[in-house]
């Protein structure tokens, strides 16, 4: 049978497709910022003739409702790996659950005799087919692929705006059960100001400002978050996704910039974390004068595009997939970088799965992984997840696994960059010890290189009393005497 | 030069060797080998030495600056673990500790990056040499291969009781620089009496009689009690007479009844385990007596890969339940890189591994690479904990009050080297609580000094004598759902009211 024919019998409404789910199924969502919409909203309108669907997905970008209390009963939410603004109130509120493993072991325990997880129903967004009946995933991969393997119905919400990227992107025509055809609409810079022009005049220009560089699809999303925070909210939640450079703290992160720049090598290969101060690194000159350098990461920071564009990323001397920059989603860059990554060969676009697994990502040698730490111990355990305690800021994600990998490459490096402070100075980020509750993301065997505004703290192969003196002459001043109190009573008689 | 007038030329005393090191050097010596002279004799020099690091390996000897009062003269360093010797240095945080796993433990050096540090001198212990001219690092190999291609100086300690095993563990007679032949005495009547004396001392006539029967029921060689005589000085000091009492038995010794909980996650373990694994297991206080509780039970064709493999393991292999034969990294090999044989049949399990081509040991780099690891299929690791906590945080190094208890090992290597391996499963195993009952090894979350040595993110299966705890892919809540299943019954009231609070709105 032709495709053409095989699509146009698939082809659902919403309503019809979201009859699928049945009360007390499993139904999974893919992507992250391209989650499918219609479908959700189609789902979530069954609330009252449906009990106990099981929802897992990750970081989500829209909530049709099921994030609000009240729907508990119909549906029941599960992040997996990353929690995200959206999601952050319903978790700090213990409303819905959280699977903490990183990105490359959840699957494995999935494919485990006694233990397989099956999807009743997956919803994943595709562009639209090309001639020989595939769709592509686009560049928000994550794991759309792993988790519908896993799913007895898939169910693609079609969005002709999805643009077409290399790599093992793309899903049959004869793969998918049931099509959607959903566009959802882009807003332009006038609808923009159109909608802000009620708000205060500094919020409208924020707005607007950081709508116009982000990509397309998610101005809606971020119109709407943004709506509901005040200016220095919008500010925080713009220096996570690495849209500009906060003012505030501009100087830290020069100045962990200009450390962090001593550690880098040309022709190493690298990984960059999305989130301050890590994605503003290579914007301040961190990677300054270094060439032919590689790429192998899960994400991409805004500007990494732009440095493969100017050919300071060539992959020239990657010893594994040379030439080629590995990717599992185009988050972060900006709409500029994604018109140049888009069908364009020197992107390639993989599986999370596969991407961070230690040992695909320790193929490449000199292989430098950059996260982001939320506060480290004087032995060296690092905390990229919860603060004041237990408080869950964020998921491990890919984190401990492209540290690991760094780390198994051959002249591999782990670094983790922070400040030095936080909460306005007031509170040192380097600790004696964590506090009950604070979450282990990186053991501290496994600890290598910290980096702060005050320098570079070198961990690996370091003794507790060597630690305890490295990360306090990385600590701010006004901490250090406190800091080398506690040292002596934790490493000294 | 034939190698036998290298060795004579380089063979001098205890004291003559020592002289090579300096005030500031840093001197290495690995696990798990019994220097008979040259600590004395480097102890002896205390006077004149000034700032000498000492990075040191677990050991049942009781290193004599271990003491209070030489911080001058020695700093000691331990590594990876510290084990019962010196805990109590480190409890008084007169030591000092390097954490980082076998796996990684070269990399700053291999990669020459700046500030990494060679050792000056490293001591080991070796069997006398082949034939040939090389000599084996025996039973134990670990990082000592590595140690002596690193280090400045080398010297050995010559024991011919060492033996000799197949794998990388040799090591040429040019390699080193000074031999010192020190193979123990039997002890004399007197030198007995007067261990037993001392003990009687310290612990009263009674708790030494009980200790005493104990090494006479397992028939233990000299050798042993001897080896134990330093282990012996901490009891009641930092533990229980009553637990070192049991933990002697169960643990070094492999006698009397094992314990009702020992059976019950030998049960569980068993359940994980198929035909054709490959695996590693750990030795500690509920690993060790797993084996001979009978956790291999009815399987068949297994494999090793393993770091240090606890006692009846080498009977195993002899006995065909280990065959090896699915393995795809040395393939029909038993491979570790060190055997901790059980005390009473210590040297029963050694006849077995000496020259046997069975065996294979290896540095702990490469067993302990979680590459390497990864390379075979199926592979399971088994590993011991102090705590894990509801989020699946596991801890298997300090107890509260940040009190070091052991270090990381290479349990952070086995973990994912497992994970990595296609079909391969993680195993934690630990007794549901501590402290006679009083206490519950599952916590709701870590508490303040307790490291964590494998993070919840890499967390598989938990086992107790109550059952099996699945964690890998599972939510929070679903994840204090198995944990409080597997935690003793008495505890789990409090444990769910502490995951309602932590996990629910």
């Amino acid at each position: 049978m032709d495709w053409r024919e095989e699509y146009k019998r698939k082809l659902r409404t919403p309503e019809e497709a979201a009859k699928l789910v049945k009360s007390g199924d499993a139904i999974a969502i893919g992507g992250s910022t391209d989650q499918p919409k219609i479908m959700q909203q189609a789902i979530f309108a069954r609330r009252d003739e449906l009990r106990g669907v099981k929802v897992f997905y990750a970081c989500p970008v829209t909530d049709p409702g099921w994030l609000q209390p009240g729907a508990e009963e119909s549906f029941q939410v599960t992040l997996t790996g990353y929690i995200g603004p959206i999601a952050r109130p319903a978790v700090t509120e213990r409303r819905v659950d959280f699977i903490p493993n990183s990105w490359a072991t959840t699957m494995k325990a999935y494919d485990r005799p006694g233990e397989e997880r099956e999807f009743d129903v997956y919803i994943v967004t595709v562009s639209p087919p090309n001639k020989h009946g595939f769709c592509c995933f686009g560049p928000m991969l994550w794991f759309k692929r792993t988790w519908m393997r896993r799913a007895k119905k898939i169910i693609a919400e079609v969005d002709e705006n999805m643009r077409w990227v290399y790599g093992d992107t793309t899903v049959h025509v004869s793969e998918i059960d049931h099509f959607v055809e959903y566009t959802p609409h882009v807003m332009s810079d006038e609808e923009i100001a159109e909608a802000v022009k009620d708000m205060e005049p500094e919020k409208q220009e924020k707005i607007k400002l950081y709508a116009s560089l982000l990509l397309s699809h998610l101005r809606a999303t971020v119109l709407g978050v943004f709506s509901l925070m005040d200016v220095a909210g919008i500010d925080s939640i713009a220096e996570t996704l690495g849209l500009v450079l906060p003012k505030a703290t501009e100087k830290e992160i020069k100045g962990i910039t200009d450390h962090f720049s001593l550690l880098i090598n040309s022709g190493d290969c690298f990984q960059i974390g999305q989130g301050s101060p890590s994605a503003f690194l290579h914007r301040l000159g961190g990677f300054q004068g270094r060439e032919d350098l590689g790429y192998h990461a899960e994400m991409t920071a805004r500007g990494v595009a732009t440095m493969i564009k100017e050919g300071q990323i060539t992959g020239r001397r990657k010893s594994f997939m040379p030439g080629k920059s590995i990717f599992s989603s185009a988050e972060g860059m900006s709409p500029e970088e994604l018109e140049y990554a888009a069908e364009n060969p020197k992107f390639e676009f993989y599986e999370t799965s596969w991407v961070t697994r230690p040992d695909i990502v320790c193929q490449n040698d000199n292989m430098v992984s950059i996260q982001n730490g939320i506060s480290v111990d004087l032995t060296g355990q690092i905390n990229s997840e919860t603060i004041f305690g237990g408080l869950p800021l964020n998921g491990p994600g890919g984190q401990p696994e492209s540290h690991l990998g760094a780390l198994f490459s051959k002249g591999g490096k782990a670094i983790t960059v922070m400040r030095s402070t936080a909460v306005g100075g007031t509170v040192s980020c380097i600790v004696p010890q964590f506090e009950p509750g604070t979450v282990v993301t990186v053991p501290r065997h496994h600890a290598d290189y910290i980096v702060t505004e005050f320098g570079i703290a070198k961990l690996m192969g370091k003794s507790f009393r060597e630690r305890a003196g490295e990360l306090i002459s990385v600590a701010h001043p006004n901490f250090r005497a406190e800091l080398k109190k506690e040292a002596q009573k934790l490493f000294w008689p | 030069m034939d190698w036998r007038e290298e060795y004579k030329r380089k063979l001098v005393s205890a004291e003559e060797a020592v002289k090579v090191v300096k005030s500031g050097d840093r001197v290495v010596i690995s696990l798990a080998q019994d220097l008979w002279v040259i600590p004395d004799a480097l102890f002896a020099r205390r006077d004149e030495l000034r700032g000498v690091e000492i990075l040191q390996g677990v050991t049942a000897t009781n290193y004599p600056w271990q003491q209070p009062g030489y911080e001058e003269s020695f700093i000691v360093n331990c590594g990876q673990f510290t084990g019962p010797m010196p805990r109590q240095m480190m409890w008084d945080r007169r030591g000092d500790f390097t954490a980082v796993t076998y796996a990684m433990e070269f990399k700053d050096q291999d990669e020459k990056r700046p500030g990494y540090i060679d050792p000056d001198v490293s001591i080991v212990v070796v069997s006398p040499p082949d034939e040939h001219g090389f000599c084996s690092f025996g039973e134990a190999m670990w990082e000592k291969k590595e140690f002596v291609k690193r280090a400045k100086k080398t010297i050995a300690e010559v024991d011919e009781h060492r033996i000799r095993t197949y794998g990388d563990n040799f090591v040429h007679v040019s390699e080193i620089d000074y031999f010192v032949e020190a193979t123990p005495h039997t002890p004399s009547q007197e030198e007995w009496d007067q261990l037993w004396a001392e003990r009687a001392a310290q612990l009263g006539p009674e708790k030494t009689q009980k200790l005493k029967e104990a090494y006479e029921e397992a028939n233990c060689p000299w050798y042993e009690v001897w080896k134990f005589k330093d282990a012996m000085q901490v009891i009641d000091v930092l533990i229980p007479f009553e637990t070192m009492y049991t933990l002697t038995r169960q643990t070094v010794l492999s006698v009397g009844p094992i314990p009702e909980h020992i059976k019950a996650i030998a049960h569980y373990v068993n359940q994980l385990i198929n035909d054709g694994d490959c695996i590693q297991i750990g030795t500690g206080n509920t690993s060790n007596p797993l084996v001979r509780a009978g956790v291999f039970n009815g399987k068949h064709d297994l494999g090793l890969h393993c770091e240090v493999a606890p006692p009846g393991i080498p009977e195993l292999v002899r006995d065909g339940v280990f065959t090896g034969r699915y393995k795809k990294l040395h393939p029909g090999k038993a491979v570790c890189t060190s055997f901790w044989p059980s005390s009473t049949r210590r040297q029963h399990e050694l006849e077995i591994i000496n020259e046997n081509q069975l065996f294979e040991l290896y540095g702990s780099n490469y067993t302990n690479n979680v590459n390497v690891i990864a390379a075979n299929d199926n592979h399971v690791s088994i590993n011991n904990a102090l705590y894990v906590d509801l989020t699946g945080q596991v801890n298997s190094e300090t107890i509260p009050g940040f009190l070091l208890w052991n270090g990381p090992g290479g349990q952070m290597d086995w973990v994912i080297g497992a994970l990595n391996s296609k079909g391969g499963r993680s195993i934690t195993v630990l007794p549901a609580t501590a402290v006679g009952g009083s206490i519950s090894r599952i916590i709701p979350l870590m508490e303040e000094g307790l490291m964590v040595t494998v993070p919840r993110t890499y967390t598989d299966f938990i086992v107790t004598e109550y059952g099996i705890a699945s964690l890998l892919g599972k939510s929070q809540r679903r994840r204090a759902e198995e944990l409080i299943a597997i935690a003793h019954p008495d505890h789990r009231a409090e444990l769910r009211k502490e995951a309602q609070k932590l996990f629910w709105p």
